[in-house]
């Protein structure tokens, strides 16, 4: 009986494994966002946030505080402007829409927030948030990607709503202003340059201090927006306990998205690229070998937030509320598209910063998990055809992370694969994971179309490139993959490769 | 900069710090002489960077030495205080311990750091001859010079070659423990009535190889080579043998390869009919010869480039290129790679003087221009494999661009033979490096190629085109490859085997990036 009722359960665990494996494969598809359309709208809407908050400037400074500030005012401004032209930003889609629409309801349960607040999504790998000190949020899909549900969300854009309602940006900009221009602060500089011996030293004795003070600070205004967001997502009618697994999920942001994930023959496994075992060579470990990471004795002091399990403790103090670490949790199926997509567009980010090898490895281990998905095989050819133009220059070492005892060997045996494709075989793989069996399937898609466009120019068949790159062009007119095909094209004319082939 | 760290910090409130990465940024200057390769068993195991971070007081300065793995990867990172004239001369790393050796005021000192930077011994030697100095000197003011005199020994010490003070110019070896405590020492005759200089050529755990010498004035082209083979574990003198066939004219010596596998040395270089000298007349063609340890003949082989290396003609070879092989051009030996099917691949360049054009052009304009009316050609690389019996099996001449060396005024009169001593000291051969992955069997021999045509007849041009010779398990391919950048330049350095780093310098952005790339697929 109790062996009919283990095979039974254990039956009901694999249908339910199953079950959810084929429905994560059917149900999910992705196209990336847009870019550009919406830019020159939030262009003029950092410009405004620029212009009012230098019309809003603190009372009592002088002219010189008020100059400096400003600076900083500008900094932040050209920053924000540089993110938003890189094509960082994802301005328009279900998952920028989402995430607003989870910000408005915060807001509209609190009515002390400023309704103006604006969100942007960033399509940066790196598990992060943060609030400019201008109304702007910025959530980044590294971040998007880890979380469970709407609940942790939400605490995620309370606690930098939080930063924007006690002004903890505006106050450390003025601080830092002040201290710049103090005159007695940059005679005792000048004192420490203009001496022969010790400068450096000196320098650090002199800055350290209020460095630490600083940090300390800022320490102490994490805890003040954790404290504050925790009462405006709570408000908001958001689950509470939420805050304290966004905390520990942020902990362990830098462990692997998937951590079974390695690299295997399966994927590579193409009728016209014969796969070889090479490929998964691996690269013999750095003789010097590996040394142990020395930690200057003020590291933890200049640290911008407090380690992560002490605000969880924090927050469990303060609301006498206890985080049950042996609790499973699941991902809220409402909340597994945003999740999804967040994934999908952190490839995309990582493809804009140049990181190919982690682009690589983050796309073959969202197509592992989604085998079927049209997505990921596109962006493995857009990859790819980076990677065989990189290869060929002998610039693909400027892309490509190498080998660091530092990573998860799973990425690491990532890397090496990398290395050991040459860029033909950069360009096979590419051109022919978007055409097995057929391209037809991609042709008709915005992206589809230009990653067989991309392709098809890495692997040398430059009339079929000239084919898709005018489909492209013609269709999505001004955007950054149009203008950056035309670039292709010309080059091509240029250097007689086209008429070249016939 | 600095304020650009602090807006950072200070604009964006976020949930989380994340480690900062470093760039090579605001590089208004980049001086090779800071830095270096670190190698281990013939293969590039790092680099490392030397930088003054402040003056301490009137006399210290405080430095900085950086290790980089051959990832690239930061290996580890030390402050040193010396005194502000102090300048690195060489790094070496055997596994256990760095040896850094610094120059100040005519002084010497060796220190000895473990893994984690604790110094675990030094050594000041005061008293350095002036042949040391000169040598020094030559080395600091060069900053593309190589200054390679120290060398580990397995994992437990280091040996140098220097200058002895004899009664004439004298060699010394020199082998430490990691303490840097003198393990053992070696050097000619104090009472010689010749001069005796010599080069390491080869040093391992069990053996170490010399190249010696020995001539009875500075000015003379007379001089007689010989091969000395020494226990690395206590200097005993394993064999001291001549160079030369006593039976005919005289060799030279032009690398050496001790096989620790079965005990043997390989000697490799050109014969001369008897009555030419190694440094004025042309050679009759190159020889191996094979020793035991304890220096006595096993195998002696000669090849004629007239009979022998003839027959291995090459069809596709231009005219210029034929003639090249007839006897016109010399070569000059860089590299011996010993496959483990046993055959031995020597890769060679060729050279030869000619009358120059510009050089003659200029001293009939300037008769103050310090140039000779001779240079020296360099013409395309050469692969010699012989079989186990030493056998020629092949004798390639891979085709590349010619280049030209111009001479300093006076040299015309110097024979090719000594003039190439004076281009491979200058960095003049295209030839650059030789990887070594001895465990796969795979050598890779990089050579920069002038002819930056990407491929035949083509438009474009690469900014820097290299050749590479591979050697993968006893078989022999060549390729070229193009290195495209858009940096204001671009160069390339040796790597960990199968890549070679490429440096690019951003001047408008002030930056220096160095990345690997792969050469071999």
């Amino acid at each position: 009986m109790y062996l009919l009722r283990s095979l039974l359960l254990i039956f009901l665990c694999l249908c339910l494994f199953i079950s959810t494996e084929t429905l994560r494969a059917q149900q999910f598809t992705f196209t990336p966002s847009p870019i550009d359309t919406l830019a020159p709208a939030i262009s003029a809407k950092i410009k405004k946030a620029y212009e009012e908050r230098v019309k809003n400037l603190p009372e009592g400074l002088n002219g010189k505080e008020r100059a400096e500030i400003k600076e900083y005012y500008a900094s932040g401004r050209q920053m924000l402007e540089e993110m938003l032209s890189s094509g960082e930003f994802i301005l328009n889609s279900d998952l920028y829409d989402y995430t607003e629409g989870v910000l408005q309801k915060i807001i509209a349960a609190n009515p002390e927030l400023d309704p103006h607040m604006i969100l942007l999504v960033s399509r940066s790998p790196r598990a992060n948030a943060f609030n400019t000190g201008d109304g702007f949020i910025i959530i980044t899909t590294g971040l998007l990607m880890r979380l469970e549900n709407e609940s942790q969300l939400a605490f995620t854009l309370s606690h930098e709503a939080a930063h924007q309602y006690r002004k903890h940006v505006n106050i450390s900009i003025e601080q830092e202003a002040k201290a710049q221009v103090d005159p007695e602060r940059r005679r005792q500089i000048k004192a420490i340059l203009k001496k022969e011996y010790l400068v450096r030293t000196n320098l650090e004795n002199f800055f350290l201090p209020g460095m630490m003070s600083k940090m300390r600070f800022s320490r102490a205004k994490e805890f003040e927006a954790d404290s504050l967001g925790y009462y405006f997502f709570t408000s908001a009618g958001y689950d509470a306990k939420a805050a304290l697994r966004t905390l520990q999920i942020l902990d362990q942001s830098d462990r692997e998205y998937r951590s079974d994930f390695r690299i295997e023959e399966g994927i590579f496994s193409l009728e016209n690229v014969p796969f070889k075992p090479e490929w998964l060579g691996r690269e013999e470990e750095a003789s010097l070998g590996t040394f142990v990471r020395k930690k200057a004795a003020y590291e933890d002091s200049l640290k911008t937030h407090p380690e992560c399990p002490l605000r969880i403790r924090a927050i469990e103090y303060d609301n006498q509320i206890a985080f049950d670490t042996t609790q499973a949790f699941p991902v809220d199926p409402s909340y597994a598209r945003y999740r999804f997509d967040a994934e999908c567009e952190t490839i995309q980010g990582l493809i804009l910063l140049g990181n190919y090898g982690q682009a690589l490895h983050n796309c073959l281990s969202l197509m592992k998990a989604y085998p079927q998905l049209e997505y990921a095989r596109q962006t493995l050819a857009h990859i790819m055809s980076h990677l065989a133009v990189h290869k060929k220059n002998r610039t693909a070492g400027r892309y490509l992370d190498v080998t660091d005892p530092d990573n998860t060997d799973n990425y690491n045996a990532t890397l090496d694969f990398i290395w050991n494709l040459s860029d033909t075989d950069c360009a096979a793989i590419g051109y022919y994971i978007v055409h097995e069996p057929d391209a037809g399937t991609y042709e008709n898609k915005t992206y589809g179309r230009y990653v067989l466009a991309k392709s098809a120019y890495a692997f040398e068949k430059y009339h079929e490139f000239v084919d898709y790159a005018m489909k492209y062009v013609n269709a999505n007119p001004g955007t950054r993959y149009s203008n950056e095909l035309n670039n292709m094209y010309n080059n091509l004319l240029k250097s007689g490769k086209l008429t070249n082939q016939k | 900069m600095k304020k650009h760290f602090t807006l950072i910090t200070l604009l964006f409130v976020g949930l989380q710090l994340f480690s900062q990465t470093i760039e090579m940024s605001n590089i208004y200057r980049f001086s090779p002489r800071n830095t270096g390769y670190i190698y281990e068993n013939n293969s590039l195991a790092g680099y490392y960077v030397f930088y003054a971070t402040e003056k301490l007081d009137k006399k210290n300065m405080a430095y900085e030495i950086t290790f980089y793995d051959n990832n690239l990867n930061q290996a580890t990172s030390y402050e040193i205080i010396r005194n502000k004239k102090s300048q690195l001369l060489e790094a070496v790393y055997n596994q256990n311990a760095f040896m850094l050796m610094f120059y100040e005021k005519d002084e010497i000192e060796f220190i000895t750091y473990d893994r984690d930077g604790k110094e675990i011994g030094s050594k000041k030697l005061t008293d350095i001859s002036k042949w040391e100095k000169y040598r020094i000197s030559s080395a600091l003011a060069d900053p593309d010079a190589e200054n390679t005199t120290v060398f580990p020994i397995g994992n437990s010490g280091f040996v140098r070659q220097t200058f002895a003070k004899n009664d004439k110019l004298g060699y010394e070896i020199e082998s430490y423990n990691n303490d840097m405590s003198v393990n053992w020492t070696y050097g000619s005759d104090t009472k010689s009535d010749v001069i005796e200089t010599a080069d390491i050529v080869s040093s391992s755990e069990k053996y170490i190889a010399l190249a010696v010498i020995k001539k009875k004035n500075q000015l003379t082209r007379n001089f007689d080579t010989y091969f000395i083979l020494l226990d690395a574990t206590n200097g005993k003198e394993l064999c001291n043998i001549p160079v030369r066939d006593n039976n005919d004219g005289e060799m030279s010596l032009l690398n050496v390869f001790v096989d620790e596998q079965d005990n043997t040395v390989l000697l490799l270089g050109e014969f001369y009919k008897p009555g030419d000298e190694v440094l004025k007349d042309n050679s009759m063609g190159i020889y191996a010869r094979k020793i035991d340890i304890d220096g006595s003949d096993i195998h002696l082989q000669k090849y004629g480039w007239k009979k022998e290396i003839a027959s291995f003609k090459q069809e596709n070879l231009s005219e210029e290129d034929k003639d090249s092989d007839k006897g016109k051009s010399y070569i000059w030996f860089h590299k011996f790679v010993k496959s483990s099917n046993g055959n031995i691949f020597a890769i060679g360049e060729q050279y030869r003087k000619q009358v120059s054009a510009a050089g003659v052009a200029m001293n009939m304009l300037n008769r103050n221009a310090d140039v000779s009316n001779f240079e020296i050609k360099i013409t395309n690389m050469v692969v010699v494999e012989f079989d186990k019996e030493l056998n020629i099996v092949d004798y390639d001449i891979v085709q590349k661009k010619r280049s030209t060396a111009l001479l300093p005024e006076g040299y015309g009169l110097a024979s090719p033979q000594s003039l190439a001593y004076y281009v491979k000291a200058r960095g003049f051969f295209d030839y650059q490096f030789t990887s070594a992955e001895a465990s796969k069997d795979k050598y890779q021999v990089v050579y920069t190629d002038l002819d930056r045509k990407e491929e035949k007849d083509s438009k474009t041009k690469a900014d820097v085109m290299i050749g590479v010779i591979n050697i993968d398990k006893g078989e022999k391919t060549t390729q070229r490859i193009p290195i495209n950048s858009e940096a204001k330049r671009v160069w390339y350095a040796p790597a960990k085997p199968g890549y070679i780093m490429v440096g690019e310098y951003f001047r408008k952005e002030r930056k220096v990036l160095l990345h690997l790339e792969k050469i071999t697929y």
